[in-house]
């Protein structure tokens, strides 16, 4: 469990805080999506929850160790991995499979089993054929691919990923969240943060930050629904949500329709 | 007057192991005024190909033309970086956007700047004094485009300009460049494209570095079969028109709004039973 206990963060110079008395927990195997504008504090909290940063009053703890411990540092980042915004403060490997074998070889995985680890990884996000390519050599989306094959190298019990997807195409969007939907199966936390809510709304959970604070944390059915509080995060539904809602509205059961298909199908029946 | 590229190659590392044809035979052309998509799956080509149109890179063959000439000349093109953060070099946010008006001798560079920052709702008095190295993610990439922007270059090149936006940002950065549209010709790289298609007067899809799809929204929304063979998603709502037109729906037009898209849906179904 992660428990995030009223924590505030400051950057050092800055006027105010950039997280203001949050609190919330993260239980191990659960799925959780953070939502919020530009500026509302999501990468912040990302840092906080694997120690990165330390919180400048409050506490967050991970399986019961205080992050702020630095007798723990080791431990928490292991148990917590995270996928930055920016991939380039992340990747630290010569090559692409040095990269990904670092968190692991850190930890102590005996060779022959790193050597699977980093292939699995690499497959799983479609870098495969490209392990010995410099990463300053690949494309903005291969980086972010190969930031995720890193976390995903790990193992870790909880992994945060601050807007994986953000510079994905389509097929590659689809495919990072299978491979975390696999991982979440076999018992790893998830938290994803998006300004994609086509990724929230079939969450179990999200949190919306809006100015720093938590304005919304539970099942996204009611955030979409609250139109005064999309307003102010400035969230919109997705256009294919919009879409549907009108089919709804006179009368197409369109509850579990997730794509173009679903839709037609109910409509046209093959 | 147009930017035009003309059947532009490119090969990372050509002449060792690892060479890696990266753009092959690309034709472009950008006027003044026009909106044209560069879309493509991941290590397709389309950052390549913006550094090339930019005069970053030379082409291994075929050639650049900015209204006539070669390119070069400081501040008719103007490209924003898919990661903003390697775009920054200055203390302050006001410094890092006032940098190409001032060099380019603009005698209203510091109206210029702050204008651009107040165009993507990163208003100077906020953010002006900021380091740029620790804006959000969102704001980085606004500022960014706010650099760009103030340069009122003639073409401008965007790659991935709404990534990581939130609602607020994007629609400041949509008006922004449909402001600037009326004396520039845009270029934008997106894998987002749902947002700029009812604006868009071209789309250029590239698969593994070549051309396969070049043509207008209608003609991609009649013909969307390269396009969706080159492993590209047309939005979801489109894609529903499509299947319910090959399942004998009458539908004269594909929407793409939404809400219209739906409503012809009714339309061409008729009443719930
Ligand atoms: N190193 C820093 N120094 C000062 N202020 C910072 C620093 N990093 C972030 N901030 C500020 O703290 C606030 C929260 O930033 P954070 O990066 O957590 O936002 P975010 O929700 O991730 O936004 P985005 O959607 O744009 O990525 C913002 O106002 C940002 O400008
Ligand atoms: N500096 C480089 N050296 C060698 N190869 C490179 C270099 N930069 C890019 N490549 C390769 O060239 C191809 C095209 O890269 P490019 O960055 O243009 O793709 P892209 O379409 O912009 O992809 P993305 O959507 O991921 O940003 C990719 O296969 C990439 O790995
Ligand atoms: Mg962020
Ligand atoms: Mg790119």
């Amino acid at each position: 469990m992660i428990v995030i206990d009223g924590v505030t963060y400051t950057y050092h110079q800055a006027g105010s805080a950039a997280l203001d008395g949050v609190s919330a927990t993260i239980a191990p195997g659960t799925w959780t999506v953070i939502v919020g504008p530009n500026g509302s504090g999501k990468s912040t909290l990302a840092r906080l929850l694997n120690g990165l940063l330390a919180p400048s009053s409050g506490r967050v703890t991970v399986d019961e160790m205080d992050t702020a411990d630095e007798s723990h540092a080791w431990d928490v980042r292991s148990r917590v991995g995270l996928v930055l915004q920016n991939p380039d403060n992340q990747i630290v490997g010569t090559v692409v499979e040095e990269d990904v074998a670092f968190g692991p070889e850190n930890l102590g995985v005996p060779r022959e089993e790193l050597r699977l680890r980093v292939d699995a990884a690499l497959a799983a996000v479609r870098l495969t054929g490209l392990e010995r390519r410099e990463p300053h050599l690949l494309s903005e989306g291969q980086k972010q691919r190969l930031a995720i094959a890193g976390a995903l190298a790990m193992r870790p019990a909880y992994l945060v990923l601050d807007e994986p997807t953000a510079m994905l195409d389509a097929e590659g969007r689809t495919d990072v969240l299978a491979v975390l939907k696999e991982l979440q199966t076999s018992g790893t936390a998830i938290v994803l943060i998006t300004h994609d809510l086509a990724e929230a709304i079939h969450a179990e959970r999200v949190m919306a930050l809006n100015a720093g604070s938590v304005v919304y944390d539970g099942e996204p059915r009611a955030l979409l629904a609250d139109d005064a509080l999309m307003q102010s995060l400035g969230l919109e539904a997705p256009p294919f949500a919009r879409f549907v809602s009108v089919l709804e509205h006179v009368g197409f059961d369109l509850a579990s329709a997730r794509t173009a298909d679903d839709v037609v199908e109910a409509l046209w029946p093959s | 007057m147009a930017l035009v590229a003309d059947a532009l190659s490119y090969t990372y590392g050509a002449g060792t192991s690892f060479a890696a044809p990266a753009l092959r035979g690309v034709s472009l052309s950008l006027e003044v005024g026009e909106l044209s998509l560069v879309v493509g799956a991941t290590g397709s080509g389309k950052s390549t190909l913006l550094r090339l149109l930019a005069g970053l890179y030379e082409p291994d063959a075929g050639e650049v033309r900015v209204d006539g000439e070669a390119p070069g000349e400081p501040g008719r093109v103007g490209i924003v970086f898919q990661n903003p953060e390697t775009q920054f070099f200055a203390e302050t946010v006001l410094d890092d956007v006032l940098f190409g008006p001032r060099n380019l001798k603009f005698p209203d560079a510091e109206e210029a700047a702050r204008e651009a920052l107040e165009s993507v709702a990163l208003p100077a008095a906020t953010f002006g004094d900021r380091s740029p190295f620790t804006l959000s993610g969102g704001e980085a990439r606004r500022a960014a485009v706010a650099g760009v922007l103030a340069m009122r270059p003639s073409y401008l090149l965007l790659d991935e300009p709404t990534a990581g936006l939130d609602r607020a940002g994007r629609e400041a950065v949509l008006g922004a460049i449909a402001a600037a549209r009326t004396r520039a010709g845009i270029l934008v790289v997106t894998h987002d494209p749902e947002q700029f298609l009812p604006v868009t007067t071209r789309v250029l899809a590239l698969s593994a570095g070549a051309p396969v799809f070049d043509g207008t929204v209608e003609e991609l929304l009649a013909n969307p079969e390269a396009y969706e063979a080159a492993g590209l998603e047309l939005p979801a709502v489109v894609q529903a028109q499509l299947l319910a037109r090959k399942r004998g729906a009458f539908l004269p037009e594909i929407a793409l709004d939404p809400a219209l898209a739906a409503a012809n849906l009714i339309a061409a179904r008729g009443p719930v039973r």
